[in-house]
Protein backbone atom coordinates (compact mmCIF):
# COMPACT_ATOMS: atom_id res chain seq x y z
CA UNK A 1 0.00 0.00 0.00
CA UNK A 2 2.59 2.68 0.64
CA UNK A 3 4.68 1.28 -2.27
CA UNK A 4 1.08 2.08 -4.29
CA UNK A 5 1.34 5.38 -2.45
CA UNK A 6 5.12 6.77 -3.01
CA UNK A 7 4.48 5.26 -6.89
CA UNK A 8 1.10 7.50 -7.26
CA UNK A 9 2.47 10.34 -5.87
CA UNK A 10 6.05 9.96 -7.96
CA UNK A 11 4.41 9.07 -10.76
CA UNK A 12 5.17 6.29 -13.14
CA UNK A 13 4.88 4.72 -17.07
CA UNK A 14 3.31 1.72 -18.23
CA UNK A 15 5.88 1.39 -21.30
CA UNK A 16 6.68 -1.90 -24.00
CA UNK A 17 10.09 -2.34 -25.36
CA UNK A 18 10.60 -3.47 -28.17
CA UNK A 19 13.79 -4.83 -30.07
CA UNK A 20 15.61 -7.52 -31.46
CA UNK A 21 17.16 -8.57 -27.96
CA UNK A 22 14.48 -6.93 -25.10
CA UNK A 23 16.35 -8.36 -22.71
CA UNK A 24 19.49 -5.81 -23.04
CA UNK A 25 16.99 -3.33 -22.12
CA UNK A 26 16.31 -5.03 -18.12
CA UNK A 27 20.29 -5.28 -18.01
CA UNK A 28 20.27 -1.55 -19.16
CA UNK A 29 18.01 -0.94 -16.22
CA UNK A 30 19.83 -2.88 -13.80
CA UNK A 31 23.08 -1.05 -14.61
CA UNK A 32 21.77 2.48 -13.98
CA UNK A 33 20.03 0.69 -11.01
CA UNK A 34 16.22 1.75 -12.11
CA UNK A 35 13.66 0.37 -10.11
CA UNK A 36 11.30 -1.83 -12.81
CA UNK A 37 8.12 -3.58 -12.08
CA UNK A 38 5.13 -5.28 -13.69
CA UNK A 39 7.86 -6.65 -16.46
CA UNK A 40 6.13 -9.44 -18.92
CA UNK A 41 7.49 -10.96 -22.18
CA UNK A 42 5.78 -9.88 -25.31
CA UNK A 43 6.56 -10.92 -28.78
CA UNK A 44 9.46 -9.00 -29.47
CA UNK A 45 9.82 -7.42 -26.31
CA UNK A 46 8.79 -6.82 -23.10
CA UNK A 47 6.19 -4.56 -20.89
CA UNK A 48 6.69 -2.64 -17.45
CA UNK A 49 6.75 0.12 -15.17
CA UNK A 50 8.93 2.80 -14.42
CA UNK A 51 9.12 6.20 -12.34
CA UNK A 52 8.79 8.93 -14.84
CA UNK A 53 12.05 10.54 -14.15
CA UNK A 54 13.75 6.75 -14.57
CA UNK A 55 12.01 6.57 -17.60
CA UNK A 56 13.55 10.02 -19.35
CA UNK A 57 16.96 9.04 -17.55
CA UNK A 58 16.76 4.91 -19.49
CA UNK A 59 15.40 6.19 -22.76
CA UNK A 60 17.94 7.73 -24.63
CA UNK A 61 20.46 5.01 -23.63
CA UNK A 62 17.93 2.15 -24.49
CA UNK A 63 17.92 3.68 -27.93
CA UNK A 64 21.63 3.41 -28.34
CA UNK A 65 20.69 -0.26 -27.63
CA UNK A 66 18.23 -0.54 -30.13
CA UNK A 67 15.51 -1.20 -28.46
CA UNK A 68 12.50 0.97 -28.76
CA UNK A 69 10.69 2.15 -25.77
CA UNK A 70 7.03 3.29 -26.22
CA UNK A 71 4.57 4.54 -23.37
CA UNK A 72 1.35 3.01 -23.23
CA UNK A 73 -0.19 4.56 -19.99
CA UNK A 74 0.40 7.22 -17.15
CA UNK A 75 0.01 7.65 -14.11
CA UNK A 76 0.10 9.40 -10.83
CA UNK A 77 0.12 12.72 -9.35
CA UNK A 78 2.44 14.37 -11.95
CA UNK A 79 0.48 13.61 -14.81
CA UNK A 80 -3.21 14.71 -13.08
CA UNK A 81 -1.13 17.91 -12.29
CA UNK A 82 0.23 18.20 -15.51
CA UNK A 83 -3.47 17.52 -16.89
CA UNK A 84 -4.69 20.47 -14.89
CA UNK A 85 -1.99 23.15 -15.59
CA UNK A 86 -4.35 25.32 -18.00
CA UNK A 87 -7.16 25.27 -15.49
CA UNK A 88 -5.18 26.81 -12.81
CA UNK A 89 -7.68 28.21 -11.29
CA UNK A 90 -9.21 24.57 -9.87
CA UNK A 91 -6.54 24.04 -7.17
CA UNK A 92 -6.25 27.58 -6.38
CA UNK A 93 -10.06 27.33 -5.63
CA UNK A 94 -9.68 23.75 -3.77
CA UNK A 95 -6.56 25.10 -1.67
CA UNK A 96 -8.90 28.43 -1.09
CA UNK A 97 -11.48 26.75 0.04
CA UNK A 98 -9.17 24.33 2.54
CA UNK A 99 -7.67 27.55 3.93
CA UNK A 100 -11.14 28.77 4.40
CA UNK A 101 -12.58 25.58 5.90
CA UNK A 102 -9.43 25.73 8.11
CA UNK A 103 -10.16 29.19 9.09
CA UNK A 104 -13.51 29.15 9.69
CA UNK A 105 -13.13 26.38 11.53
CA UNK A 106 -11.68 28.39 14.45
CA UNK A 107 -14.95 30.57 14.91
CA UNK A 108 -18.04 30.51 16.51
CA UNK A 109 -20.75 29.84 14.17
CA UNK A 110 -24.45 30.24 16.10
CA UNK A 111 -24.68 30.51 19.88
CA UNK A 112 -27.75 28.54 20.42
CA UNK A 113 -29.16 28.65 24.18
CA UNK A 114 -31.50 26.00 25.99
CA UNK A 115 -33.62 25.83 29.30
CA UNK A 116 -34.78 29.15 29.70
CA UNK A 117 -38.03 29.85 31.26
CA UNK A 118 -38.08 32.95 33.29
CA UNK A 119 -35.02 34.19 32.15
CA UNK A 120 -34.89 36.55 28.91
CA UNK A 121 -33.11 34.67 25.83
CA UNK A 122 -31.89 38.10 24.49
CA UNK A 123 -30.22 38.91 27.99
CA UNK A 124 -28.56 35.99 28.28
CA UNK A 125 -27.21 36.55 24.16
CA UNK A 126 -26.59 39.89 25.28
CA UNK A 127 -24.07 38.78 28.48
CA UNK A 128 -22.94 35.87 26.51
CA UNK A 129 -21.27 38.35 23.98
CA UNK A 130 -20.08 40.21 26.77
CA UNK A 131 -18.29 37.45 28.02
CA UNK A 132 -16.91 36.61 24.40
CA UNK A 133 -20.00 34.32 23.31
CA UNK A 134 -20.79 34.84 20.33
CA UNK A 135 -21.62 34.49 15.99
CA UNK A 136 -17.78 35.27 14.79
CA UNK A 137 -15.82 34.81 18.03
CA UNK A 138 -12.36 33.06 18.23
CA UNK A 139 -13.26 29.69 19.91
CA UNK A 140 -9.26 29.24 20.92
CA UNK A 141 -9.07 32.09 22.85
CA UNK A 142 -12.42 30.99 24.87
CA UNK A 143 -12.61 30.22 28.79
CA UNK A 144 -14.81 28.30 28.82
CA UNK A 145 -15.36 28.13 32.85
CA UNK A 146 -14.57 31.60 33.30
CA UNK A 147 -17.25 32.54 30.85
CA UNK A 148 -19.60 30.06 32.66
CA UNK A 149 -18.91 31.34 36.13
CA UNK A 150 -19.08 35.33 34.97
CA UNK A 151 -22.63 35.00 33.28
CA UNK A 152 -23.45 32.80 36.05
CA UNK A 153 -22.77 36.02 38.66
CA UNK A 154 -24.18 38.74 36.41
CA UNK A 155 -27.41 36.94 36.24
CA UNK A 156 -28.59 36.16 39.36
CA UNK A 157 -31.23 33.79 38.17
CA UNK A 158 -29.01 31.45 36.68
CA UNK A 159 -28.66 28.35 38.94
CA UNK A 160 -26.51 25.96 36.77
CA UNK A 161 -25.15 26.72 33.61
CA UNK A 162 -22.51 24.83 30.90
CA UNK A 163 -21.23 26.41 27.63
CA UNK A 164 -20.34 23.87 25.18
CA UNK A 165 -18.43 24.53 22.19
CA UNK A 166 -18.66 21.46 20.03
CA UNK A 167 -17.30 22.37 16.27
CA UNK A 168 -18.58 25.86 15.28
CA UNK A 169 -21.52 25.67 17.23
CA UNK A 170 -21.86 26.94 21.01
CA UNK A 171 -24.48 25.35 23.11
CA UNK A 172 -25.54 26.72 26.61
CA UNK A 173 -27.54 24.84 28.81
CA UNK A 174 -28.71 26.68 31.33
CA UNK A 175 -30.95 25.81 34.75
CA UNK A 176 -33.23 28.48 36.14
CA UNK A 177 -32.80 29.10 40.03
CA UNK A 178 -35.96 27.44 42.02
CA UNK A 179 -37.60 30.35 44.10
CA UNK A 180 -37.53 29.72 47.86
CA UNK A 181 -40.97 28.94 49.14
CA UNK A 182 -42.05 31.82 51.55
CA UNK A 183 -41.92 29.77 54.91
CA UNK A 184 -43.55 31.37 58.07
CA UNK A 185 -41.55 30.66 61.18
CA UNK A 186 -42.60 33.73 63.25
CA UNK A 187 -44.46 32.03 66.14
CA UNK A 188 -44.50 35.08 68.04
CA UNK A 189 -47.53 35.54 70.35
CA UNK A 190 -49.57 38.86 68.01
CA UNK A 191 -53.19 39.93 67.14
CA UNK A 192 -54.87 40.97 64.46
CA UNK A 193 -56.23 44.37 64.36
CA UNK A 194 -57.75 46.26 61.23
CA UNK A 195 -56.31 48.47 59.13
CA UNK A 196 -58.39 50.33 58.01
CA UNK A 197 -61.78 51.57 58.20
CA UNK A 198 -64.71 49.32 57.27
CA UNK A 199 -67.82 46.71 57.85
CA UNK A 200 -67.19 43.09 58.12
CA UNK A 201 -68.82 40.78 55.74
CA UNK A 202 -66.67 37.17 56.39
CA UNK A 203 -64.44 36.09 59.08
CA UNK A 204 -61.79 32.99 58.39
CA UNK A 205 -60.00 32.80 61.86
CA UNK A 206 -57.31 29.85 62.16
CA UNK A 207 -55.99 30.86 65.30
CA UNK A 208 -56.82 33.29 68.44
CA UNK A 209 -60.30 34.38 69.51
CA UNK A 210 -62.20 36.27 67.50
CA UNK A 211 -63.89 39.52 68.88
CA UNK A 212 -65.52 40.63 66.05
CA UNK A 213 -69.03 39.58 63.92
CA UNK A 214 -69.78 39.33 60.30
CA UNK A 215 -71.78 43.17 59.82
CA UNK A 216 -69.68 44.96 62.49
CA UNK A 217 -68.34 47.68 61.80
CA UNK A 218 -64.68 48.79 62.63
CA UNK A 219 -62.06 51.45 62.48
CA UNK A 220 -58.66 51.84 61.82
CA UNK A 221 -56.29 49.71 64.54
CA UNK A 222 -59.36 47.64 66.05
CA UNK A 223 -58.88 44.20 67.42
CA UNK A 224 -60.26 41.48 65.34
CA UNK A 225 -58.78 38.69 66.20
CA UNK A 226 -56.81 38.02 69.78
CA UNK A 227 -53.90 36.51 70.50
CA UNK A 228 -54.89 35.49 74.24
CA UNK A 229 -56.82 32.85 74.09
CA UNK A 230 -58.50 30.94 77.47
CA UNK A 231 -57.12 26.97 77.96
CA UNK A 232 -59.58 24.38 79.89
CA UNK A 233 -57.59 24.91 83.08
CA UNK A 234 -58.70 28.53 82.72
CA UNK A 235 -55.12 29.62 82.39
CA UNK A 236 -54.34 32.25 79.38
CA UNK A 237 -52.52 31.06 76.45
CA UNK A 238 -50.65 34.01 73.97
CA UNK A 239 -51.10 32.26 70.66
CA UNK A 240 -49.66 33.63 67.15
CA UNK A 241 -53.31 34.75 65.56
CA UNK A 242 -53.97 33.94 62.39
CA UNK A 243 -57.01 35.30 60.27
CA UNK A 244 -58.74 36.90 57.44
CA UNK A 245 -60.84 39.20 57.92
CA UNK A 246 -63.31 40.44 54.79
CA UNK A 247 -64.97 44.10 54.93
CA UNK A 248 -66.56 46.44 52.98
CA UNK A 249 -64.20 49.33 52.90
CA UNK A 250 -64.89 52.70 51.44
CA UNK A 251 -62.41 54.49 49.28
CA UNK A 252 -61.49 57.54 47.07
CA UNK A 253 -59.71 57.72 43.12
CA UNK A 254 -58.80 60.99 42.12
CA UNK A 255 -57.91 60.81 38.94
CA UNK A 256 -56.86 64.28 36.30
CA UNK A 257 -56.69 64.47 32.29
CA UNK A 258 -55.46 67.35 30.56
CA UNK A 259 -58.12 68.98 27.88
CA UNK A 260 -55.06 68.92 25.27
CA UNK A 261 -51.97 67.08 25.34
CA UNK A 262 -49.41 65.51 22.70
CA UNK A 263 -48.76 61.84 22.16
CA UNK A 264 -46.37 59.95 19.71
CA UNK A 265 -48.11 57.29 17.54
CA UNK A 266 -47.19 54.85 14.55
CA UNK A 267 -48.48 55.60 11.56
CA UNK A 268 -48.65 53.18 8.49
CA UNK A 269 -45.39 54.33 7.33
CA UNK A 270 -42.52 52.21 7.08
CA UNK A 271 -38.91 51.42 5.34
CA UNK A 272 -37.46 47.98 5.06
CA UNK A 273 -33.93 47.55 4.64
CA UNK A 274 -32.63 43.85 3.77
CA UNK A 275 -29.29 43.12 4.80
CA UNK A 276 -26.58 39.67 4.18
CA UNK A 277 -24.45 38.54 6.82
CA UNK A 278 -21.70 36.46 6.97
CA UNK A 279 -20.35 36.00 10.64
CA UNK A 280 -19.72 40.06 11.70
CA UNK A 281 -19.67 41.35 8.62
CA UNK A 282 -22.79 42.54 6.77
CA UNK A 283 -23.59 43.56 3.26
CA UNK A 284 -26.57 45.80 1.95
CA UNK A 285 -29.15 43.81 -0.09
CA UNK A 286 -31.79 46.43 -0.61
CA UNK A 287 -31.67 50.39 -1.32
CA UNK A 288 -34.40 52.38 0.90
CA UNK A 289 -34.21 56.06 0.46
CA UNK A 290 -36.91 56.64 3.52
CA UNK A 291 -35.96 58.32 6.29
CA UNK A 292 -38.69 59.46 9.20
CA UNK A 293 -38.35 62.11 11.75
CA UNK A 294 -38.75 60.05 14.67
CA UNK A 295 -38.81 56.28 14.37
CA UNK A 296 -39.02 53.14 15.87
CA UNK A 297 -36.86 50.21 14.84
CA UNK A 298 -37.28 46.44 14.86
CA UNK A 299 -34.89 44.05 13.41
CA UNK A 300 -35.50 40.60 12.22
CA UNK A 301 -32.68 37.64 12.20
CA UNK A 302 -32.69 35.01 9.65
CA UNK A 303 -29.56 32.60 9.71
CA UNK A 304 -29.59 29.73 7.06
CA UNK A 305 -29.80 26.22 8.02
CA UNK A 306 -28.14 22.97 6.62
CA UNK A 307 -29.03 19.69 8.05
CA UNK A 308 -30.14 21.38 11.22
CA UNK A 309 -26.86 23.00 11.53
CA UNK A 310 -27.29 26.78 11.66
CA UNK A 311 -24.86 28.33 9.09
CA UNK A 312 -23.38 31.58 9.90
CA UNK A 313 -24.48 33.09 7.01
CA UNK A 314 -28.19 34.95 6.78
CA UNK A 315 -30.58 37.95 5.67
CA UNK A 316 -31.24 40.46 8.64
CA UNK A 317 -34.67 42.78 8.31
CA UNK A 318 -34.51 46.04 9.76
CA UNK A 319 -38.02 47.84 9.29
CA UNK A 320 -38.26 50.92 10.88
CA UNK A 321 -41.74 52.60 11.28
CA UNK A 322 -42.46 56.08 11.03
CA UNK A 323 -43.77 57.90 14.58
CA UNK A 324 -45.62 61.53 14.40
CA UNK A 325 -46.63 63.67 17.17
CA UNK A 326 -50.49 63.77 17.69
CA UNK A 327 -52.07 66.30 19.18
CA UNK A 328 -55.54 65.69 21.15
CA UNK A 329 -58.23 67.90 22.64
CA UNK A 330 -60.71 66.41 24.87
CA UNK A 331 -64.04 66.59 25.53
CA UNK A 332 -66.27 65.08 28.46
CA UNK A 333 -67.46 62.36 27.01
CA UNK A 334 -63.88 61.24 25.68
CA UNK A 335 -61.99 62.46 28.81
CA UNK A 336 -64.78 59.79 30.60
CA UNK A 337 -63.76 56.39 28.51
CA UNK A 338 -60.52 57.44 29.60
CA UNK A 339 -61.05 57.60 33.33
CA UNK A 340 -62.85 54.36 32.76
CA UNK A 341 -59.92 52.99 31.17
CA UNK A 342 -57.69 53.86 34.02
CA UNK A 343 -59.60 52.81 37.05
CA UNK A 344 -60.25 49.36 35.06
CA UNK A 345 -56.08 49.54 34.94
CA UNK A 346 -56.56 50.90 38.93
CA UNK A 347 -58.98 47.72 39.84
CA UNK A 348 -56.63 45.47 37.99
CA UNK A 349 -53.08 46.07 39.28
CA UNK A 350 -53.43 48.08 42.49
CA UNK A 351 -56.75 46.93 43.86
CA UNK A 352 -56.13 43.08 42.13
CA UNK A 353 -56.81 40.80 45.16
CA UNK A 354 -59.53 43.34 46.35
CA UNK A 355 -63.58 42.54 44.84
CA UNK A 356 -65.20 45.58 43.49
CA UNK A 357 -68.47 46.25 45.54
CA UNK A 358 -69.60 49.54 43.64
CA UNK A 359 -68.09 52.60 42.11
CA UNK A 360 -69.49 56.05 41.55
CA UNK A 361 -68.10 58.31 39.00
CA UNK A 362 -68.13 61.92 38.86
CA UNK A 363 -66.26 63.98 36.61
CA UNK A 364 -65.60 67.58 36.93
CA UNK A 365 -64.23 70.43 34.16
CA UNK A 366 -61.58 72.23 35.38
CA UNK A 367 -59.79 75.39 33.70
CA UNK A 368 -57.36 73.11 31.60
CA UNK A 369 -58.35 69.78 32.97
CA UNK A 370 -61.23 67.15 33.28
CA UNK A 371 -60.87 65.68 36.67
CA UNK A 372 -62.63 62.29 37.72
CA UNK A 373 -63.57 61.67 41.71
CA UNK A 374 -64.26 57.83 42.05
CA UNK A 375 -66.09 56.61 45.33
CA UNK A 376 -65.42 52.84 45.52
CA UNK A 377 -66.43 50.36 48.06
CA UNK A 378 -63.80 47.14 47.76
CA UNK A 379 -64.20 44.24 49.72
CA UNK A 380 -61.21 43.44 51.34
CA UNK A 381 -58.75 41.81 53.59
CA UNK A 382 -58.22 44.44 56.23
CA UNK A 383 -56.67 41.60 58.97
CA UNK A 384 -52.89 42.97 59.94
CA UNK A 385 -50.58 40.99 62.35
CA UNK A 386 -49.73 43.38 65.16
CA UNK A 387 -47.39 41.56 67.72
CA UNK A 388 -47.42 42.36 71.47
CA UNK A 389 -44.59 41.37 73.77
CA UNK A 390 -45.53 39.55 77.24
CA UNK A 391 -43.74 39.98 80.57
CA UNK A 392 -44.36 37.81 83.16
CA UNK B 1 43.43 -19.29 16.53
CA UNK B 2 40.16 -20.58 15.36
CA UNK B 3 38.52 -17.63 14.59
CA UNK B 4 41.58 -16.08 12.86
CA UNK B 5 40.97 -19.45 10.38
CA UNK B 6 37.57 -18.88 9.58
CA UNK B 7 38.33 -15.04 8.58
CA UNK B 8 41.01 -16.49 5.65
CA UNK B 9 38.51 -18.61 4.90
CA UNK B 10 35.98 -15.12 4.13
CA UNK B 11 38.59 -13.36 2.61
CA UNK B 12 39.41 -16.28 -0.25
CA UNK B 13 35.55 -16.75 -0.68
CA UNK B 14 34.55 -19.03 2.04
CA UNK B 15 31.40 -19.30 3.84
CA UNK B 16 31.04 -20.56 7.33
CA UNK B 17 30.84 -24.28 6.54
CA UNK B 18 34.37 -24.15 4.77
CA UNK B 19 33.24 -24.06 0.90
CA UNK B 20 34.19 -21.51 -1.36
CA UNK B 21 31.74 -19.58 -3.13
CA UNK B 22 34.16 -16.77 -5.26
CA UNK B 23 31.87 -15.95 -8.16
CA UNK B 24 28.91 -18.82 -7.94
CA UNK B 25 25.86 -17.58 -7.83
CA UNK B 26 23.36 -17.90 -4.84
CA UNK B 27 19.84 -19.32 -6.11
CA UNK B 28 16.77 -19.23 -3.71
CA UNK B 29 13.93 -21.14 -4.33
CA UNK B 30 10.50 -20.57 -3.06
CA UNK B 31 8.53 -23.82 -4.13
CA UNK B 32 8.66 -23.23 -7.66
CA UNK B 33 7.10 -19.77 -7.73
CA UNK B 34 9.74 -18.08 -6.99
CA UNK B 35 13.31 -17.87 -7.71
CA UNK B 36 15.80 -14.93 -6.14
CA UNK B 37 18.88 -14.86 -7.71
CA UNK B 38 22.03 -13.49 -6.12
CA UNK B 39 25.82 -12.53 -8.39
CA UNK B 40 23.90 -12.30 -11.73
CA UNK B 41 25.91 -10.08 -14.25
CA UNK B 42 22.86 -9.73 -16.56
CA UNK B 43 19.91 -11.67 -18.54
CA UNK B 44 20.93 -12.98 -21.91
CA UNK B 45 17.07 -14.62 -22.84
CA UNK B 46 13.52 -12.99 -21.75
CA UNK B 47 10.91 -15.14 -22.52
CA UNK B 48 7.72 -16.13 -20.75
CA UNK B 49 8.78 -19.82 -21.25
CA UNK B 50 12.74 -19.31 -20.68
CA UNK B 51 14.72 -16.56 -18.87
CA UNK B 52 18.54 -17.52 -18.93
CA UNK B 53 20.76 -15.56 -16.37
CA UNK B 54 23.99 -14.50 -17.12
CA UNK B 55 26.83 -14.91 -13.89
CA UNK B 56 30.48 -15.25 -13.56
CA UNK B 57 30.85 -18.77 -14.08
CA UNK B 58 27.79 -20.16 -15.74
CA UNK B 59 24.84 -19.52 -17.18
CA UNK B 60 21.40 -20.87 -15.42
CA UNK B 61 18.46 -20.97 -17.31
CA UNK B 62 15.04 -21.49 -16.05
CA UNK B 63 12.61 -23.03 -17.90
CA UNK B 64 8.43 -22.67 -17.43
CA UNK B 65 4.95 -21.05 -17.89
CA UNK B 66 4.13 -17.06 -17.63
CA UNK B 67 7.40 -16.75 -16.04
CA UNK B 68 8.70 -12.76 -15.63
CA UNK B 69 11.23 -11.13 -13.88
CA UNK B 70 9.67 -9.36 -10.81
CA UNK B 71 12.55 -7.35 -9.56
CA UNK B 72 16.04 -6.66 -11.22
CA UNK B 73 19.37 -4.85 -9.73
CA UNK B 74 23.00 -4.79 -11.10
CA UNK B 75 23.80 -8.75 -9.17
CA UNK B 76 20.35 -9.65 -8.09
CA UNK B 77 17.16 -11.15 -10.63
CA UNK B 78 13.55 -12.17 -8.88
CA UNK B 79 12.00 -14.50 -11.43
CA UNK B 80 8.02 -15.36 -10.66
CA UNK B 81 6.47 -17.62 -12.52
CA UNK B 82 5.98 -21.44 -12.99
CA UNK B 83 9.33 -23.11 -12.96
CA UNK B 84 9.45 -26.35 -14.50
CA UNK B 85 13.54 -26.75 -14.95
CA UNK B 86 16.34 -25.38 -14.25
CA UNK B 87 19.26 -25.97 -16.15
CA UNK B 88 23.56 -24.96 -15.76
CA UNK B 89 24.77 -24.11 -19.23
CA UNK B 90 29.23 -23.69 -18.29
Amino acid sequence: MLIKIIRFFRGYVDFCAKGKFPERFLNITARYGVNLWNAHPIENGLEASMYISDYRKIRIIARKAKIKPKIKAKHGFPIIAFRYKPRIGLPIGAAAGLILMIVLSNFIWSVSITGTENISEARLAEVLAENGIKTGAYKNNLDVEKIERDTTLKIGEIGWMSVNITGNIASVEIKEKAEKPELSTNTNPCNIKAKCDGVITKINAKSGTTKVLKGSGVVKGDLLVSGITETKMNTIQYVHASAEVFADVISEKKLSIPKEYEYYSLTDNSAVRTRAFFLWTEFPCSLSFKSFEYSAYSEKKENLFCNNVVLPLGMKTETAFEIVKNKITLDKNKAQKAFENSLLLYEAFEKGKSQTVNRKMSIKDAKDEFICETDYVFNENIAESVDFSVTE
Amino acid sequence: MQKNKNRDYQKDGYNSVGMNIGGVPMIEMLGNRRITLEGSTGILLYESENIKVNTNKMVVSFCGRGLCVRCISSSCVEIEGFVTKVEFLT
